[in-house]
């Protein structure tokens, strides 16, 4: 592989590189494994591509803050149009029917964004708390249809099965977590899940949180061990400990008891958790964020003797974050599924924390304004995980500082659920994510979008506690 | 200047980058634009892009290419007038 110098650069600097070429695609996480780690080796030694890579990432990054009603709105039944019409006559039958299905599609969102734009105008019109109460209708109406649905996705197990909803069969302790965490809101404030009796989550909240403490192995461990392992574990975890934090059940104690200890015993020897579960193992952002919640949910809620722990994990997203507060995946301007997921998961724990001696105050500042940015990709509405934790950071962020899930990404949500047949209250499995945790994980995770604002003021109760 | 009239500044300053990046997004071939407004602004995956303009996944790839570098071009244009 040759090293590409300033002389294969053109006019304004751009690389002359064959190889930057994948530059977009790399950035946006769409080249396969095989030919990441290539362009990454690659990477490491061509100039030209390095700063085709950044100012490429600043491009798209801005490209998704030109505002709706530009390009978003009318542009797409065009580009649609106009493809069949250059294509003529000669169409495929599978084509007019994937068009077809996009242009309704396309219908339905551009009727999601008009009617964003229209309760948006009608607060400034002067009817704040009608449209605000609307917004939280249309948000309630949702949960409950999908609380139903979720109850009767549940395994006589007390769990809920990844593959039988087309995810993949190691997590169903992740899902599970997941799914009891959005049921959580559902029961009454002050309420033990048993006090709920035949109605409401009650009953299913109870059963769920049995069958994951039955799936809690001899070494404090949920869930099977395989590579992805702490993903199970520390959704699990964090699960409990909420159930815990709403119904102070002493039975619940000893596996939060065991499953710090597992937490503990596989950190990395460097500050956060990675793939192997093994504190050798070199840590990931990704992973590291889900043990980390856990210890400072753990902490708010009376735990003690955490701090070195949580402080070691913090040192790890120092490690990875770059000067405007992004985190990388392994490093910093490691992107590789983007950044705003794993800068907002970073956010969010920086946010569950209130001890300043255990987290630079000057990367918890530039996190938090890297969240309010990454608010801006959460428009394209096709990651639930990433919103899933933009909306957790937002509503855990005071409002003058940017905080608060704004309502239009609300009711856009709530208009994709699945509104007839069978599946009726769930969400189409249909993100990046959702072939790993199939349509448990696409309807928990919706669910926990449209509860955010409770979550964090549940959650907010708690940290300001202790 | 005090404060407030640099945030003013500044705001018109990303506006006006916003409506440059819009007219040069307007200005891409139609198919370039096509594949850019489906990935940035209606995120679809490259896979998904092939499969509704019915072209290569390779192509999808070559396309976000030229469109990004395309928008570069044209900011740094602006930058030098």
């Amino acid at each position: 592989m040759p090293d590409w110098n300033s002389k294969q650069k053109d006019l304004w600097g751009f690389s002359s590189c064959p190889l930057s070429v994948d530059v977009p695609a790399y950035i946006q996480g769409e080249l396969s494994s095989e030919a990441r780690a290539h362009f990454e080796k690659h990477l490491e030694k061509c100039r030209p591509c390095q700063s085709d890579v950044r100012e490429s990432q600043a491009v798209l990054a801005r490209l998704r803050e030109v505002p709706a009603g530009g390009m978003e709105v009318d542009l797409l039944p065009r580009i649609l149009a106009e493809a069949a019409k250059v294509e003529g006559p000669a169409l495929h039958p599978r084509r007019v029917l994937l068009w077809s299905a996009a242009a309704a599609a396309l219908v339905l969102l551009a009727a999601g964004i008009v009617w964003g734009v229209r309760g948006s105008s009608l607060r400034r019109a002067g009817h704040p708390e009608d449209a605000g109460l609307r917004a939280a209708d249309v948000s309630r109406g949702a949960v409950d249809l999908a609380v139903d649905w979720l109850a009767r996705a549940q395994e006589p197990s007390g769990g809920w099965s990844a593959a039988r909803w087309s995810g993949q069969p190691l997590y169903d302790v992740g899902i599970t977590g997941l799914a009891a965490l959005a049921l959580l809101d559902g029961i009454p404030e002050a309420a033990t899940p048993s006090a709920g009796k035949d109605t409401g989550p009650g009953p299913a909240l109870e059963r769920a949180s049995s069958y994951l403490v039955k799936e809690q192995a001899a070494d404090g461990r949920f869930g099977p061990e395989f590579g992805g392992t702490l993903y199970n574990h520390g959704i699990a975890t964090v699960a409990l400990l909420e159930l815990f934090g709403r119904t102070r059940e002493g039975r619940l104690r000893g596996p939060i008891d065991d499953a710090i200890l597992y937490l503990r015993r596989t950190q990395s020897t460097q500050g956060g958790w990675g793939y192997l579960g093994s504190s050798a193992d070199e840590p990931n952002t990704a992973l590291t964020c889900w043990p980390l919640q856990a210890l400072l949910l753990a902490r708010a809620l009376g735990w003690s003797g955490l701090d070195e722990a949580i402080g070691s994990g913090f040192k790890h997203l120092a490690r990875v974050s770059d000067q405007s507060g992004r985190l990388g995946y392994r490093r910093p301007g490691d992107f590789l599924y983007g950044w705003e997921t794993l800068s907002a998961m970073g956010a969010y724990c920086a946010l569950l924390n209130r001890d300043a001696s255990l987290f630079p105050p000057n990367l918890r500042n530039r996190l938090l304004d890297g969240v309010v940015r990454a608010r801006a990709a959460t428009r394209s509405g096709r990651d639930l995980y990433r919103d899933f934790f933009v909306s957790s950071a937002l509503e855990a962020l005071p409002r003058e500082r940017g905080g608060h899930w704004p309502e239009e990404a609300s009711r856009a949500l709530a208009a994709h659920q699945v509104q007839q047949g069978a599946n009726r209250g769930s969400w189409e499995p249909e993100d990046p994510w959702s072939t790993v945790g199939g349509r448990i994980y696409s309807t928990a995770t919706a669910m926990l979008i449209l509860q955010a604002d409770r979550r964090g003021h549940r959650i907010a109760q708690w940290v300001e506690r202790n | 200047m005090n404060e407030d009239t640099e945030a003013m500044a500044d705001n018109v300053g990303q506006i006006d980058d916003r409506l440059d990046l819009q007219a040069a997004v307007r200005a891409l071939p139609d198919h370039l634009r096509w594949v850019l407004v489906l990935n940035v602004n209606q995120g679809l995956a490259y896979a998904e892009i092939a499969t509704v303009l019915d072209i290569p996944l390779g192509t999808v790839k070559s396309r976000m290419f030229h469109a990004v570098r395309k928008l570069r071009e044209a900011l740094h244009a602006r930058l030098e007038q």
